[in-house]
């Protein structure tokens, strides 16, 4: 009870609570395709002018398969991704090419045949959640940002916005560790620091729910880390909202090389592992978020009340000179 | 707003409000007053007639005896006409008229089933004169216990039986059956010189030949057929003796290894002039059954009796009025919705993860037919090496549906093997029929998927919560006395209703939730 006590003080969400104030109430099912689907949300996110790693092709039938050679020519490296698949599989990264034969990130080679069985199951619905059949995305690869050379050994670290009704309320950025094998995935054993809404400075961070102060593989001390491009992060997290049509959503950025902040997915039921990586509860600043009735306003202006209403006291600037 | 409130308590109000009209405007018992012993038991008969000729339908009954008093009984008819004959220690029902198409004809008897136990003197000499006018009746031979037949006289000869005193006879016989003629589990009608040919047979075999060689050293003797009593369906008898010495009936049961006393195991039937509890005439096709199921309390039967003499509405809407094998049905449909109730606190106020939303539920239904222990030991045998298979077949990349029909042929190929060899091994198989297979093959794919997605560690947590979910569940449904007070007061139903609002509305913590976030928690130094 004393814990339940200091919890609901803390404002700290639980399931029940997130589905039944706002999952439910603010998602309507019908909506559910254009996050579900990330061929669709690409579609949108493009009509709108959001930036999102570069479609190559999509093969949707089999009968296509036969000129997969052709399309996967002119590209040295490439992503292909079930449009409808989870948790990142049915996911193969192509860094480069020996002759015929394509490399991925663990320096193995695989022959044109083998991806083209792999872009068969991921049509037949293998790693579809539902089982149907599905599509097979080819996206640019992305490149990851320099500022998260400290921070990155392997894997593309990205960063979840929750947005509620329009607004931005909480961010956290998941590194993959070694352990993680290269996954953003917390319960693999990725990493999840919480960011401050105003300067997207680190605020904490956890393993496995675990508080820690420095990067589990490089050691780099977390309280110098900021994410790079973080005002087009959370304007990139602003404006996925209107795509979504969703009040209550968890928008996923990556930040390329070259590009900057891409949208890399939309998700209807976004976790709460969010409140131990930011070491603070949702509810307040849900709460907060409903009574600004922010969805109408032009996203320039939900960013700048976000930077208003959530800033962390005393993350503002940086503990010394950046190193 | 709060409407949902209004909703969940007016159906917990409405029934209540049935429940508590039952108990105190009309009297309906609260208790279960747990009385052992008082059993249900009804003889379906299923019937078709042959053309036009007259049906007649013929069954042993239950009496008064050592074994049972009997409560009441409710006979169906159909379209025939139904009387009970009684004499002596036969009773017996007849069903008769003409019958064109097929109809299910059924007798209803709720009892009380007591020990039997008549002791042997230490000795009695009497010579078959000496009997009272019944007990002699019964040295004489009749079909299926020929004791005028030179094998049994043979036999008799050889076992060196004498036959002045009538108690080493009996202990003689006794031993000499229930040691030197082996069992046969063969279901059918089976003589006493059969018995002696093969040497062996089953327990009607056998009785018929206890008391061809009783008669034959005139010891009066009969034969008893009775119904196991266990909840279940049951097609076949058991058969056991009785022999008239010291001037009462002494229980004799060559295949359980009993005499003088007789557990209350059995229900007997009283002994007839033919060879099955049910003959017919002019029958194109007969069969039957009796379904036994034991009753927690005569509480039941008492109110039923009470019950078919009400006019009272929700008195006559009743389940206890539905026939036996429906409410058998019904004990388990009835449990669905608190199964269900259980499984949606467990997953959203205690906050357990586990595979799938009602399959532990399921599960914890068929552990109920199975048994506890062994039910859980088919779940481990099969679940496991349908899952071992499943990782196998990973590397092909099936189809879907291909891939979960694969495994669905897997594990009704481990079922038919556990049916197989629990049959070699004499292990209680009966339940695993119940297992829902295609549960199982669910709960195969989502772990091999969890496997992949979540790591080995989250998915043996996720496997543990399931289990816990699985036996409380177990639990509380498998608790006879609420099964009884379900099928007695289904109103509780609606309550269900109305709780299960109140749960889904409830948006606090989960349990879990209080562990997962402890660290928010914590006071904070800075």
């Amino acid at each position: 009870m004393l814990i339940w006590r200091a919890l609901r003080e803390r404002g700290v969400l639980g399931m029940n609570d997130r589905n039944g104030r706002f999952v439910l109430p603010l998602n309507p099912r019908k909506h559910y395709p254009r996050v579900d689907d990330k061929l669709l949300t690409k579609k949108l996110a493009q009509e709108r002018g959001i930036p999102v790693p570069a479609l190559l092709g999509v093969v949707s039938h089999y009968h296509e398969l036969r000129s997969v050679p052709e399309l996967l020519a002119p590209h040295e490296t490439f992503v292909l991704k079930p449009a409808r698949g989870s948790q990142g599989n049915g996911i193969i990264v192509i860094v480069g090419r020996d002759g015929d034969l394509y490399r991925r990130p663990n320096g193995s080679t695989v022959a044109i045949a083998a991806i083209q069985q792999h872009i068969s199951s991921i049509l037949s619905g293998v790693f579809s959640l539902r089982g149907d059949w599905d599509n097979c995305l080819v996206e640019e690869l992305v490149i990851v940002h320099p500022d998260f050379a400290s921070v990155v050994t392997r894997g593309v670290p990205d960063i979840r916005v929750i947005v509620c009704n329009g607004l931005p309320v909480m961010a956290m950025c998941r590194l993959p560790t070694d352990e993680s094998n290269g996954r953003a995935n917390l319960h693999q054993g990725a990493m999840a620091v919480g960011i401050d809404m105003a300067s997207g400075r680190a605020v904490h961070a956890i393993h496995h729910s675990a508080t820690v102060t420095a990067h589990v593989d490089t050691q780099y001390p977390l309280a110098h880390f900021r994410v790079p491009h973080w005002d087009d992060v959370l304007s990139l997290a602003a404006r996925s909202s209107e795509i979504a049509g969703l009040g209550y959503l968890g928008v996923d950025v990556v930040v390329d090389a070259r590009h900057g902040p891409l949208l890399l997915e939309l998700n209807a039921r976004p976790g709460l592992a969010i409140q131990l990586a930011n070491d603070e509860g949702l509810v307040p600043r849900l709460e907060l978020a409903a009574e600004m009735h922010a969805t109408e306003m032009p996203w320039q202006e939900r960013c700048a009340l976000a930077k208003k209403l959530f800033a962390r006291s005393g993350v503002g600037a940086p503990p010394e000179a950046n190193p | 707003m709060r409407s949902w409130i209004v909703v969940s308590a007016l159906l917990v109000l409405a029934g209540c409000s049935i429940f508590l009209y039952k108990t105190v405007g009309l009297n309906y018992p609260l208790r279960a007053a747990d009385v052992a012993g008082t059993w249900r038991a009804e003889l379906v008969v299923n019937v078709t007639g042959d053309d036009d000729k007259r049906v007649v339908i013929d069954a042993l009954l239950p009496r008064d005896s050592g074994y049972q008093r009997l409560l009441s009984e409710a006979v169906r008819s159909g379209p025939m006409r139904f009387s009970i004959s009684e004499d002596g220690q036969s009773r017996q029902g007849r069903w008769s008229g003409n019958l064109a198409r097929s109809t299910n004809l059924s007798y209803q008897v709720t009892f009380d089933a007591f020990e039997y136990r008549w002791d042997l003197p230490v000795a009695e000499e009497r010579d078959a004169d000496a009997y009272p006018r019944r007990p002699r009746s019964l040295l004489d031979p009749s079909p299926g216990i020929q004791s005028d037949d030179p094998a049994i006289a043979e036999l008799v000869a050889e076992l060196d039986l004498d036959p002045s005193d009538k108690v080493k006879l009996t202990r003689d016989i006794f031993a000499f059956v229930s040691r030197e003629i082996g069992a046969m589990r063969t279901v059918g009608a089976m003589d006493a010189v059969s018995v002696v040919r093969e040497g062996r047979g089953n327990a009607m075999g056998r009785a018929n030949l206890f008391c061809a060689l009783a008669r034959h050293v005139t010891l009066p003797c009969i034969v008893v057929p009775g119904i196991p009593l266990e909840d279940g369906t049951y097609d076949t008898l058991h058969y056991w003796n009785e022999v008239y010495v010291g001037g009462g009936w002494v229980p004799v049961d060559t295949v359980e290894g009993l005499i003088e006393r007789i557990p209350a195991k059995h229900f007997a039937l009283s002994s007839g002039d033919f060879d099955t509890a049910v003959r017919g005439e002019n029958t194109a096709s007969l069969s039957f059954r009796f379904d036994v199921q034991s009753e927690l309390a005569a509480f039941v039967d008492v109110m039923r009796r009470r019950l078919t003499e009400s006019n009272n509405l929700i008195d006559r809407l009743s389940l206890l009025f539905l026939p036996l094998h429906v409410q058998q049905t019904l004990r388990i449909l009835l449990l669905v919705p608190l199964g269900a109730l259980t499984m949606s606190i467990l997953r959203s106020m205690i906050g357990l993860r586990t595979f799938g939303t009602f399959m532990p539920m399921l599960i914890a239904l068929s552990l109920t037919a199975t048994g506890l222990w062994w039910g859980t030991a088919f779940l481990f045998v099969v679940v496991l090496l349908a899952l071992l298979s499943r990782i196998w077949i990973q590397r092909f990349y099936l189809l879907l549906v291909a891939r979960v029909a694969f495994i669905l042929t897997l594990v009704v190929i481990l079922m038919v093997s556990l049916l197989l060899i629990g049959d070699r091994l004499d292990i209680p198989t009966t339940g695993l029929r119940a297992f829902p297979f295609v549960i199982m093959t669910m709960i195969v794919e989502r772990i091999s998927v969890s496997l992949e997605e979540e790591g080995w560690r989250n998915t043996l947590s996720r496997i543990v919560t399931t289990l816990i979910s699985i036996y409380v569940t177990y639990v509380v449904v498998q608790a006879s006395v609420l099964q009884t007070f379900l099928l007695v007061y289904p109103e509780f139903l609606i309550v269900i209703l109305g709780l299960l609002i109140a749960v889904g509305k409830y948006t606090g913590y989960r349990l879990t939730e209080l562990f997962r976030f402890s660290e928010l928690a914590a006071p904070k130094g800075a």
